[in-house]
């Protein structure tokens, strides 16, 4: 909701979810369902942790400050 | 968004919620994409549903109200008025989309369990792990969940907000939708049957 009032994304955005799989550092997110190449709409209603973490970790790692 | 804040309950001991910033003691690179999906953050229920009441409410964040009298001798002696904590905590395109994505998970996301032909649910279904001190998410080979759900109804014209938090629920069965979201549908279906638009006049200060 953060990201969408800033402007940075919005609901009908697409982020590719993959296998339902994504690494940062030593931590793996994980989805309990794949759902590949989603709208953030989508990852809103099917609550995919990479695809939201992806959306938040790409437009805010260079400014964590802002969210 | 005002979520970093307590809401001020007329109850004491209300929890300080914990929203950690880059440059804090326990700040690390996974902390940011852990945060985006609810890990690393700690609110209590009832500052979860007050944000999610603000969206039901067109962005109006309202304080909890335990009690709006006190009587002595059958005479009010003090009264206590609904009080708004901030008047909009995001622009309302953004608020219409929440609402939007909330409906749609209902409809067509992790909640399609709720999904009713008398009234409509807007929500947010939760899963988590429970880490457990420093044995962290698993012991003895076995993850803690908790399930939650928090929602409002109805979603076209919000009159109830609710928000329900299992911790530990049987191994098998641990998610937000069957194990919250079950609950959540039974309250809410009691008050639909029993309350819905009759009694309920909201004050004009809520709007």
């Amino acid at each position: 909701m953060a990201a969408i009032e800033d402007g940075v994304i919005d609901t009908s955005d697409i982020v590719d979810t993959g296998n339902g799989s994504v690494k940062y550092y030593d931590r793996t997110v994980t989805d309990t369902k794949q759902h590949g190449i989603i709208t953030v709409k989508q990852v809103f209603e099917e609550s995919s942790n990479v695809g939201t973490s992806k959306l938040i970790y790409e437009h805010y790692k260079d400014r964590p400050k802002d969210m | 968004m005002r979520l970093n804040k307590p809401l001020g309950l007329q109850i004491k001991g209300e929890g300080e919620p914990l929203i950690p910033v880059s440059g804090d003691k326990l700040w690390s690179g996974v902390s940011l994409p852990m945060m985006s999906y609810g890990y690393e953050v700690q609110l209590t229920p009832l500052q979860v549903l007050a944000f999610y009441n603000a969206v039901a409410n067109d962005g109006k964040m309202m304080r909890p109200l335990f009690v709006t009298a006190v009587m002595r001798n059958g005479r009010i002696i003090k009264s206590y008025d609904p009080e708004v904590i901030i008047n909009s905590i995001a622009s309302r395109p953004t608020i219409r989309k929440a609402k939007k994505m909330m409906e749609g998970v209902v409809e067509r996301g992790t909640a399609t369990n709720l999904r009713n032909s008398n009234y409509k649910i807007a929500g947010k279904t939760g899963t988590a792990q429970i880490a457990k001190n420093k044995y962290g998410y698993k012991t003895n080979a076995k993850i803690s969940y908790q399930a939650s759900f928090v929602g409002y109804f109805p979603a076209e014209s919000p009159l109830y907000s609710c928000i329900v938090v299992v911790n530990s629920p049987s191994n098998g069965v641990y998610f937000g939708n069957v194990v919250a979201g079950t609950v959540f549908k039974e309250i809410s279906d009691k008050v639909y049957a029993t309350r819905f638009f009759r009694d309920f006049k909201p004050d004009k200060r809520m709007r």
